[in-house]
């Protein structure tokens, strides 16, 4: 979906149409960008930058807290439509999902004239503009959908995929991001070809054996990863951020304590426990620092992911300086147990199927 | 906009769209009623996107126009208002609402910024006694899942072939179908899905007697009847294969009074875990016993009531309020069962009435383990 909150804000509220909205937290809560409409991206607001940033950058800008209710409702009617073409759905986001037609489509033609149906289906039934992106793979399929936006459609065909990718800078494969950019530019690696001429030893080098081999795919327009509909959560986590920076140990221990308490409410109502617990710590100066263990048994109990994050965070240097954001993550999760498990004594209904 | 209209119209009108009323998550213009008059004609609206409701009805129009009301304040005043008639008053979104010696004030918003009504003009075309639908839905919408996970659930399925249209709700845990075979049937093949929103709201806003005349078209339903009209979106239709699922005949049939085995339930329900719902249902010659245990209390409860059983001793365990459910639902005086053993669901039938089905899977005991099933 394109700017998808702040596209809703705008079908929502009509007088906000063709002007910059920023959806997110208030400035004055350090809140963060959770989405900008195009209006406002145009003044380089973007999202997951802070709100004072942006409205610095745009200060014309009409700020709105989320509605997440509202999102969630349009999100629930456009994976409607998208069950309707198939069942094979990979949500990345409420507003963002892979869609497997490899069995519904006959061709390449085919997918385009769904994809035009898809498109007008969602505007439709919810009034927002779609970009959807058609390729032979997931990788391909993505920039695709991110080559034409808002309201765009384009497609990849495979035996196109090559030389479209071609002359496209690093940075538009996912995954690379600054840090990445900054280390291919030293190999003096700056577009997709260039990525091609380095040899796979080379880019393992630089980037790990694994990422080093997957870019290297990438490169060529291979990627294998299938779409995947029922994930499993990976990780859950729990950040917040002060209002004011905070270099008082004590304090933010009790911090932790509150976040460890939400993340294992959260693992609780998943069925969920961890095995890894980590920290992060976002610097005054916005440099980040994570740490993270790993526990013999797993566990859901707030005491004990309080008592880990705890300890992970003396052994970070902290010299006093002022830390703007704290973090507790869980990860390492055993398999979930069966829900109909739980009731007492083991009387269960049984289903029809 | 002016128009006189008697307060039993203007209370039907409100009364019959305020279940499609939306909420101001989605979209503020959606918490309020569209009121629009012209001819000798009124019209309320109320829609939350995926539900619409028309209700019209009879006014002297003095000045045509169209506006729209806030509900919450509306609902609250109409059923209070005094038999006289309505005047109603709109300029500039003021309105004025006056009814005898009854006058209220309140701003209103633009007509232009609700949805339009759009009807639902081609498609598949039948109809059927507006009773008769309501019964059909009465019958299975209380099985309907209530998860909000499952949403292809959470609606009832409506399978037309040859004449004869099959409704059936399930949940995974209990099916309910009803059969339903009129003259106006429609002769086409069609599948739809319609939510249980949609259906809640035809049951309690359209009128009791006449026909309803419905028509599909790709994923909208619309269905009128009398001075309504319900236009719906369909779900998308991810709704279980029912016909694998309800099993064949059971081995064992009894026929029960049915008000004798409501009482029954509600009687011994009272001593049953809050947390299973569970009730034991014991069959002997001539009767069935009904098993209520309540452990956090260390109480019991039992009942028992004469069937025309006749084979060996068995017994089953249901949740009584899926059980009771389906009871509530029926009309008929007796109630036939068939079962088969403790862990195939049991089949409850109306005698005299052959066009439901009610299909309930069994709790598990709490001694067995589990075993895989074919």
């Amino acid at each position: 979906m394109d700017a998808f909150f702040a596209s809703v804000e705008q079908r929502d509220f009509p007088e906000l149409l063709g002007k910059a909205v920023i959806v997110g937290g208030s400035p004055s809560d350090r809140g963060v960008v959770c989405a900008a409409s195009y209006e406002a991206r145009k003044f380089g607001c973007r999202s997951a930058m802070s709100t004072s940033q942006a409205l610095r950058l745009c200060p014309q800008a009409i700020l709105r807290p989320p509605r997440f209710q509202a999102y969630r409702e349009a999100s629930q009617l456009i994976h409607a439509i998208f069950h309707e073409i198939t069942d094979l759905i990979e949500p990345v986001s409420l507003d963002e999902a892979y869609l497997d037609v490899s069995s519904q489509v006959c061709d390449f033609d085919h997918a385009l004239s769904m994809s035009r149906r898809l498109k007008k289906d969602i505007l439709d039934e919810t009034h927002l503009t779609a970009s959807v992106g058609i390729g032979p793979n997931k990788f391909l399929a993505k920039i695709a959908s991110d080559f034409k936006k808002p309201d765009g459609l384009f497609i990849i065909r495979p035996e196109e995929a090559i030389n479209f990718l071609a002359p496209l800078a690093v940075r538009v494969i996912p995954g690379v991001g600054p840090k990445t950019e900054q280390r291919l530019k030293i190999m003096k690696v700056f577009t997709v070809s260039d990525l091609r001429e380095r040899s796979v030893e080379e880019l393992q080098e630089f980037l790990g054996r694994k990422y080093g081999s997957r870019l290297r795919q990438l490169a060529f327009g291979e990627d294998d990863a299938p779409v995947v509909s029922a994930r499993a959560p990976k990780s859950v986590s729990q950040e917040r951020t002060f209002s004011t920076d905070m270099s008082d140990l004590e304090a933010m221990k009790v911090i932790l304590g509150d976040l460890a308490e939400m993340v294992a409410r959260r693992l609780n109502r998943k069925q969920l426990k961890a095995h890894t617990i980590g920290i992060k710590i976002r610097f005054e100066d916005f440099h980040i620092v994570t740490r993270a263990t790993t526990i013999e048994e797993a566990t859901d109990d707030a005491e004990r992911i309080a008592n880990v994050t705890k300890s992970l965070l003396e052994r970070v240097p902290l010299h006093g300086d002022k830390i703007r954001l704290l973090g507790v993550r869980t990860a390492g999760f055993d398999e979930p147990r069966d829900l109909d498990e739980e009731l007492p004594e083991r009387i269960v209904q049984m289903r029809l199927w | 906009m002016k128009f006189t209209t008697s307060s039993a119209t203007w209370q039907r009108g409100i009364a019959a769209v305020q279940p499609a009323v939306g909420s101001a998550i989605s979209n503020p213009i959606l918490e309020n009623i569209f009121i629009s008059c012209d001819e000798n004609k009124v019209s309320f609206i109320g829609t939350n996107l995926s539900v619409t409701f028309r209700c019209d009805g009879e006014a002297q129009i003095e000045t045509p126009g169209s506006t729209t009301v806030p509900a919450k304040i509306i609902i609250g005043q109409v059923q209070s208002l005094p038999q006289d008639d309505v005047v109603f008053t709109e300029s500039d979104q003021s309105i004025d609402i006056k009814c005898a010696r009854f006058s209220a004030k309140m701003k209103g918003q633009d007509a232009a910024l609700f949805p339009p009504f759009n009807q639902v003009v081609e498609g598949v075309e039948f109809s059927m006694p507006v009773s008769r639908l309501k019964s059909i839905v009465r019958k299975t919408m209380f099985a309907t899942s209530q998860e909000k996970s499952r949403y292809e659930l959470d609606g009832v399925k409506f399978d037309i072939k040859d004449g004869v249209m099959m409704c059936v709700a399930t949940d995974g845990r209990r099916l309910s179908m009803c059969r339903y075979e009129g003259e106006e049937a429609p002769k086409e093949t069609l599948s739809v899905l319609i939510p249980s929103k949609t259906l809640q709201v035809i049951q309690t806003s359209l009128p009791d007697d006449g026909e309803a005349a419905i028509r599909i078209h790709e994923r909208k339903i619309q269905v009128s009847c009398g001075d309504s009209v319900i236009v719906s979106n369909l779900l998308v239709d991810n709704f279980p294969q029912y016909d694998r699922i309800v099993p064949p005949e059971g081995k064992i049939k009894i026929m029960i009074d049915r008000g004798a085995l409501m009482a029954s339930i509600k009687r011994a329900s009272n001593l049953t875990s809050i947390e299973t719902s569970m009730l034991v249902f014991k069959l002997n010659k001539g009767s069935l016993e009904i098993v209520g245990e309540r452990e956090e209390v260390g109480g019991s409860g039992r009942d028992v009531i004469e069937t025309d059983y006749d084979g060996d001793p068995m017994e089953i365990r249901f949740n009584y309020k899926y059980l009771a459910d389906a009871l509530r639902s029926m009309e008929e005086e007796k109630v036939e069962i068939e079962l088969t053993d403790s862990r195939k669901p049991g089949i409850f039938r109306s005698v005299g009435d052959d066009s439901y089905k009610y299909v309930l899977m069994p709790m598990r005991p709490p001694d067995e383990e589990e075993t895989p099933s074919a």
